[in-house]
């Protein structure tokens, strides 16, 4: 037994090297950091819980408590439902393999741009000035004058980019589970006359009901802690109108350089965080109690 | 699930409806990738067709009162970055999710509840702690500092699905193997790991497509302009509003950057096809 264990943590040590020095002792570290008021001069001193009340004090946590909520509850259901109609649409309308697939690397495209670029094309798309994009054919289609769609609709504007880039994995896990479905299910269907309505409704959706809440909650924890594209399109702005948590904290941190309050931001995230990764760890393990694979 | 071969004439006009609306989706997603990329070979004083707004490619260029720097240092820089990356990152996890899948050893059970709980967590939020122990180990400011930190936070995620696909090898192939003559080393990578090639394929593919567009590590690990990688060497132009008036500049460097995800995710996409049938589980 001894060879064995040594032979198995010689494959195992670079993993846990790397896990530990740069996963678990960072973890360790923003948690002991969220009750210092460390800043740029990184001298560790104790405070207590005095970043927790300061940020339950201060009169923005709750705009963008409220933004985070509305971000991620608008965007999950957007995406859900784009993600069921898409994947319903190439997987079981069109039946020819090919075609599917070729859609499907269509929506892959903004899923693979490099958010730097991303931003940028809807930075152009909505410019201020005339030679935008969309103010072009606002003024061909209705004459109508430029507007700076950033700094008028930031919230949906980042929505609609988040939801953009988020369509496509949503899309082939349904996809391929509509495949798994066994096809006499839509044989029988079929005999008893149904419509194509009731088969999508009766058929299809409650066999990859645990995929939904599996890709929902998967979503949330991405659009929670994933504030890339916000940062690149927006930055929070204009004020704070689109700022969400996971950007406050990024804010506070490394732009405001109060770590300590940054890392307590974080850490109530965290904790959120971990409430949801319980509830995918169960509806992963259901998705595949119920035969599908993903 | 599949239908007859021979589909009915209200088939096959579904299935036209389906693909009208397919396109109709399409349509915006291609023209504004397509217009917006048109914009590299505009002159964007004149609207003539040009090359000149690759010209970052050979010298430096100005922009207002903005000198760009040739894109050499900065493409050397996430080439290095990605290789370095995705290599560490493919052997690591090959090596921990083989261990995983396939030998017993006393703290298993432990180490592999810890990588469940931690591919599904998300690394980004232990930014400024990760930061703290760079700063520690000397190494922020350094690409060395950021490939660590690059390789750690995808570490679970890879080897999590690695380990799916060793644990899908049967074990009478590894068992022949050992029985003639090979040890474990040479079983590992004479036999099993040719066995999981679909998966290596799969966590390299979103390994460099991740290493390659990073960047808010190095956003928030380097804090000057000395090791510049094409994220950050891009965004200085798209950073005040000033610059980004020249569109025809950024989007022509737009273009060298994506030309590498574009050309990976060409080739890639039928290995990722048949990686989600060889090991169940893909992504």
């Amino acid at each position: 037994m001894g060879r064995r264990n040594a032979q198995a943590y010689a494959f195992l040590s670079p993993f846990l090297v790397f896990v530990t020095v740069l996963y678990i002792v960072p973890a360790i570290v923003t948690v002991a950091m969220a009750f210092t008021n460390l800043d740029s001069s990184f001298v560790w001193e104790f405070k207590g819980f005095d970043n927790f009340i300061r940020m339950f004090k201060d009169p923005n946590t709750l705009v963008v408590a409220r933004n985070t909520v509305l971000f991620v509850g608008v965007t999950i259901v957007c995406v859900v439902l784009l993600d069921l109609f898409l994947a319903v649409v190439v997987t079981y309308f069109i039946q020819n393999q090919r075609v599917g697939e070729f859609f499907k690397a269509v929506l892959m495209i903004p899923m693979i741009t490099p958010a730097v670029v991303y931003s940028v094309l809807w930075i152009w798309v909505l410019d201020a000035s005339g030679s935008g994009l969309l103010n072009r054919i606002a003024a061909g289609l209705f004459g109508a004058a430029p507007h700076n769609w950033i700094a008028l609709y930031p919230f949906p504007v980042v929505i609609i980019a988040t939801v953009l880039t988020s369509m496509a994995y949503g899309t082939i896990v349904f996809s391929s589970a509509i495949k798994s479905i066994p096809e006499n299910q839509f044989k029988a269907a079929r005999v008893d006359g149904a419509s194509e309505m009731s088969i999508v409704f009766s058929i299809i959706l409650p066999n990859i009901r645990y995929h939904i809440s599996f890709i929902a909650l998967w979503e949330a924890l991405g659009l929670l802690t994933d504030y890339v594209t916000i940062l690149l399109i927006t930055n929070g702005g204009p004020g704070i109108r689109s700022e969400v948590w996971a950007l406050s904290a990024y804010h506070k941190a490394f732009v405001d350089q109060q770590y300590g309050f940054g890392a307590a931001i974080s850490v109530v995230l965290i904790v959120v965080v971990m409430v949801l990764m319980l509830l995918i760890a169960r509806a992963s393990r259901r998705q595949n109690e119920g035969g599908a694979l993903q | 699930m599949k239908k007859s071969a021979a589909g009915t004439l209200h088939d096959r006009r579904r299935e036209r409806n389906a693909i009208l609306i397919m396109i109709l989706v399409s349509i915006p997603i291609l023209f504004i990738y397509l217009a917006f990329f048109r914009n590299a070979f505009l002159d964007s004083a004149t609207g003539e067709l040009t090359l000149g707004n690759f010209r970052f490619l050979t010298g430096e260029i100005r922009l207002s009162q903005y000198t760009v720097p040739p894109m050499g240092p900065a493409f050397r820089n996430s080439v290095v970055f990605t290789v370095v990356v995705t290599l560490c990152e493919v052997i690591i996890s090959c090596m921990a999710g083989y261990a995983l899948a396939r030998l017993d050893f006393r703290g298993k059970k432990v180490i592999t509840f810890s990588l469940l709980a931690l591919r599904l967590f998300p690394g980004m939020l232990l930014l400024i702690g990760v930061l703290y122990v760079l700063m520690t180990l000397k190494l922020v400011n350094s690409l060395q500092g950021v490939i660590l930190a690059a390789i750690a936070l995808r570490l679970p995620g890879s080897t999590f699905i690695i380990r799916n696909f060793f644990s899908a090898v049967p074990a009478d192939i590894e068992n022949s193997a050992l029985v003639d003559g090979c040890n474990r080393l040479t079983a590992f990578f004479q036999v099993v790991i040719h066995m999981v090639k679909p998966g290596i394929a799969s966590i390299s593919l979103f390994s460099f497509m991740s290493a390659w567009s990073n960047y808010l590590l190095f956003n928030t690990l380097i804090f000057n302009s000395k090791t510049p990688v094409l994220a950050t060497y891009i965004r200085v132009l798209s950073r005040n509003d000033q610059m980004i008036a020249d569109y025809g500049v950024f989007a022509a460097m737009a273009l060298i950057y994506m030309l590498p995800v574009l050309i990976f995710f060409f080739i890639s996409q039928k290995q990722l096809m048949q990686g989600n049938i060889g090991g169940g589980k893909g992504i």
